[in-house]
């Protein structure tokens, strides 16, 4: 519960906060270069070397990472459902073969199908975009497969089939909403992973680019700083650590909500 | 007038071979059944596990296809429905099922699973009706209106079967399959269940065929009895005929294994269960399918299979009756 | 007269559940003499398998047993696990319902039975495994010997629930429990396995307490019955009179409500009104109050006490009196 609280202050800040600064992430105010924390100027958190307010670039940049976090977990998820789904009432072949697609993709190395899909795309922060999906709805997939599986051998699967109901709607009415639980528990693990892919791409130099802000390109800009000044690190990381944890503790919330043992 | 009818129905399932390109094997069920049945009539189907019972069940209703033969609907083959006439069809041809609770969808309502059906057998119905038509069902049934906001997992045994009976009878069915329907259930349910199934059959004339292991209970319910043993029907008999004196080996083996609450008949009947148990169905024997276990075998037994002999309104395949 | 086996005492056992406390058994007193067969026969619901759980130690970890257990001078009830640990397995013994999750399936099934003797009469391994083969012989387990070095999933239900009965008899216990050890079970299979274990039982001088909700069942093995229902003791005594003449409501209508091959074919059932009672706070009254024909006043608002009717029988209602 005080996760899910101190998530939404987060979002709201990175959302809402920057209209409270008469000035942007971008504007480089060259009378403030490098300035230290200083709650009492107009620069709280103090500005970078090219004299960006820090406070409004980590903002910001939340916003860019939370938007990909979230998106590509509704994304990614939606997708692992439907194929899992099907996949796990069909069996036999058309299993087979979807699960053997399944397992060609994970073999490429994570990087590198990354890369190439992003050039495939056209680069650009759509690409980084479905790229990042593109990897990730696997594990779903695989999970939802294995809940279908068990769930199509249910009695009330054969009486929705003796209400003559096609498979399509058995499918989309039946077997979907019963991986639910599951996905949603898995879902709410997603949008760390996104978040941290694109960081670490980010991180690599093959993310976001610069000048937009990212928590990613943030936090790499402030490792090479690390040395000199620490609060470049501090504010991106110090907010993404605690986006991270707070997803985690949502996401145990939820496994209990939807436990059905617990019924 | 006949309802339902099959003609040397064969059921079996392809098992997937062990490999990615071997040829699947052929695992048969059920061989050569015949039956038919009339309207406001009970076919009780009784054997143990492994007889092909539930099996035959699901292929009356073509859940599952026949791999020979034919099942026929009022006259018609069902083999040559197309799809969408098939699944029309469905409102006549029902099915309750042994796991009274695991039959409903654990996220939907009652109400939504019983209306469910409806949007396929009467797509021009509002939300209104279909939720008037639900409405009734749960009357039919003896269940209250307010069950229509409750959820699967809040039910007990008795109440699920009696809510899969009414998702059954939405439709208004003329045939329902009722597959071990109440061997779930507490006995003083079992009875209330089965008393329902009756009076609905009186009401609406209802043809049903009866699935079970408990021959107390089909005895109760059926017009006719079949005995099934390792996919072939053994015995076929009228009710009464069939419970005053069975003809086959396997029949009289069931009855004396069927525990009373009458101790002395119990003492007496003790040390007399019959030894050994039935192959499997991957191996079935060449001869009788009762041989190893059958109190009169002969060598004959083994080698040769009995057929389907009538005796008078009966019938029964051994090689040893007399009528 | 030889001294009683286990004396129970208000034996309870209630779960917390969500905040809750649910009452299963309740006040539950009863003896088991020696080599006598005690059948506990019940509903769902009625805590017939939880007052074994809670004999045997088993029962989950928000359950609480309160009571009083005598076992060969020991209170099982109040024993630390390591003191249990010595009873069970060596004096007390359990088989259970489900023959397919009841045995390791990674260990061979010699090697299962053989543990038992190893760990609890220290007999070497040669040793405990030649005991092991002939008890699957003594079971009637074809070729024991080869059988011995198989598998669990390759016995079908039947042979797996007789190797159960071979591990838990095999070390001699004076008491053995049993839960439902044959529903699972076809029922010429369980015709067979019920003989067995009154044919070892009464050779080895193991008494057994029985708990089933079958009826027929009970008539078969029990030397003497005990109806629950709610978690109290309804009626009591020895089989044959129980089963002729029950005086309580409940077993007068469980009774009635079993159908029998022997019953003249009426068209509907015996039924008892409403659902089984199933755990929840403790009514003031008697818990069959609410489904009983013969109910009158003071049944919702006082308990009857378990008096002699008879010869070592006792039944709980106001309409019933002393002897």
């Amino acid at each position: 519960m005080v996760s899910l609280c101190v998530l939404c202050l987060i979002v709201l800040a990175c959302f809402l906060g920057p209209f409270g600064f008469p000035f942007t992430g971008e504007d480089a105010d060259f009378d403030a270069i490098g300035a230290p924390i200083d709650f009492t100027s107009p620069h709280p958190f103090g500005t970078d070397e090219f004299g960006r307010d820090l406070l409004v670039r980590v903002l910001e940049g939340g916003q860019v990472s939370l938007t990909i976090g979230f998106l590509g977990a509704l994304v990614a998820g939606g997708i692992g459902v439907v194929y899992g789904a099907v996949a796990g009432y069909a069996g036999g072949r058309l299993d087979s073969l979807m699960m053997r697609v399944v397992e060609v993709l994970y073999g490429f190395p994570y990087v590198i199908l990354v890369i190439l899909l992003s050039l495939l795309l056209g680069g650009g922060n759509v690409a980084l975009f479905a790229a990042i999906v593109f990897t990730l709805w696997l594990t779903p997939a695989v999970i939802v497969r294995a809940h279908a599986q068990s769930l199509a051998k249910r009695e009330f699967i054969e009486a929705a089939r003796a209400g003559g109901m096609t498979h399509r709607q058995i499918v989309l009415e039946h077997i979907v909403p019963n991986c639910a639980g599951v996905v949603i528990v898995y879902g709410s693990l997603l949008v760390p992973e996104v978040i941290l892919s694109e960081s670490f791409l980010s991180f690599l130099g093959i993310g976001i680019k610069e000048p937009q802000a990212s928590w990613g390109n943030l936090i790499q800009a402030g490792t090479s700083e690390m040395e000199t000044d620490l609060r470049l690190l501090l504010l991106p990381g110090g907010l993404l650590a605690a986006v991270l944890f707070c997803l985690n503790f949502i996401a145990d919330g939820l496994r209990d909500a939807f436990d059905p043992n617990d019924r | 007038m006949t309802l339902l009818q099959t003609r040397n129905l064969d059921v079996g399932y392809r098992i997937a071979g062990s490999g990615l390109l071997s040829r699947p094997r052929h695992l048969a069920i059920v061989h050569n059944v015949n039956l038919s049945l009339a309207a406001g009539r009970t076919l009780g189907i009784v054997g143990e596990s492994g007889c092909g019972k539930s099996t035959l069940g699901r292929a009356l209703l073509r859940l599952i296809a026949p791999t020979a033969g034919q099942v026929l609907w009022d006259g018609a083959d069902m083999a040559a429905m197309s799809a969408q006439t098939l699944r029309r069809r469905r409102s006549d041809l029902q099915i309750i099922f042994q796991d009274p609770v695991a039959a409903l969808d654990p996220r939907m309502t009652l109400g939504r699973i019983l209306s469910r059906p409806l949007v396929t057998f009467e797509p021009g119905l509002s939300r209104a009706n279909r939720a008037a038509r639900a409405a009734e069902a749960l009357h039919q049934v003896g269940l209250s209106a307010d069950f229509a906001a409750r959820y699967p997992h809040e039910l007990s045994g008795g109440q699920a079967q009696r809510i899969g009976i009414a998702r059954a009878l939405i439709g208004k069915p003329r045939l329902i399959v009722c597959d071990e329907p109440v061997s779930a259930l507490d006995v003083s349910i079992q009875a209330q269940v089965v008393n329902l199934l009756m009076d609905l059959q009186d009401s609406m004339g209802l043809a049903l065929v009866f699935i079970s292991h408990n021959l107390s209970v089909v005895r109760h319910i059926s017009h006719e009895v079949m005995v099934m043993c390792l996919g072939r029907v053994v015995e076929h008999a009228p009710r009464d005929a069939f419970y005053a004196r069975p003809l086959h080996p396997y029949s009289r083996a069931l009855m004396q294994a069927v525990p009373e609450p009458d101790p002395a008949r119990e003492r007496s009947r003790a040390g007399q269960s019959l030894p050994g148990e039935l192959p499997s169905a991957l191996n079935p024997p060449a001869g009788c399918v009762f041989a190893s276990r059958c109190p009169g075998v002969q060598p004959r037994c083994r080698t040769e299979r009995p057929e389907l002999r009538s005796f008078g309104t009966r019938h029964a395949a051994c090689h040893f009756i007399e009528a | 007269m030889t001294a009683n086996l286990l004396e129970v005492r208000d034996l309870s056992v209630s779960f917390r559940l969500a905040g809750a406390e649910m009452t299963a058994v309740d006040g539950v007193s009863f003896d088991v003499r020696p080599g006598e067969v005690l059948g506990i026969v019940g509903e769902s619901g009625s805590g017939k398998s939880q007052i074994l759980f809670s004999l045997m130690g088993l029962l989950a970890a928000n359950g609480t047993a309160r009571g009083q257990a005598m076992f060969q001078g020991q209170n099982l009830l109040a024993l630390a696990p390591r003191a249990l640990d010595r009873v069970r397995g060596v004096s007390l013994s359990m088989i259970f319902q489900d023959p397919m999750t009841s045995l390791n399936p990674y260990k061979r099934v010699g090697d299962q039975l053989a543990e038992g003797l190893r760990v609890h009469k220290g007999m070497t391994r040669a040793v405990a495994r030649a005991a092991a083969v002939r008890m699957l012989d003594r079971v009637r387990i074809p070729d024991a010997a080869i059988r011995a070095g198989r598998y669990p999933h390759e016995f079908s239900g039947g042979m797996r629930q007789r190797v159960m009965i071979a591990m838990s008899l095999l070390v001699r216990p004076a008491l053995l429990l049993a839960d439902e050890p044959t529903t699972a079970l076809d029922v010429t299979i369980q015709a067979q396995v019920l003989d067995l274990l009154a044919d070892l039982g009464r050779e080895i001088g193991t008494a057994i307490i029985l708990v089933t909700h079958d009826l027929g069942v009970v008539a078969r093995l029990c030397d003497r019955v005990i109806v629950l229902y709610g978690g109290r003791i309804m009626e009591e005594g020895p089989a044959d009179p129980l089963f002729t003449d029950p005086r309580h409501p409940y077993a007068r209508g469980l009774l009635q409500a079993t159908p029998r091959l022997t019953d003249p074919p009426t068209r509907r059932l015996n039924t008892i009104a409403g659902t089984p009672r199933s755990g929840g706070a403790t009514l003031p009254g008697c818990p069959f109050a609410p489904r009983c024909p013969s109910r009158i006043s003071v049944c919702d608002t006082t308990r009857p006490a378990l008096t002699e009717t008879g010869p070592q029988r006792r039944v709980a209602c106001h309409l019933v009196g002393g002897p």
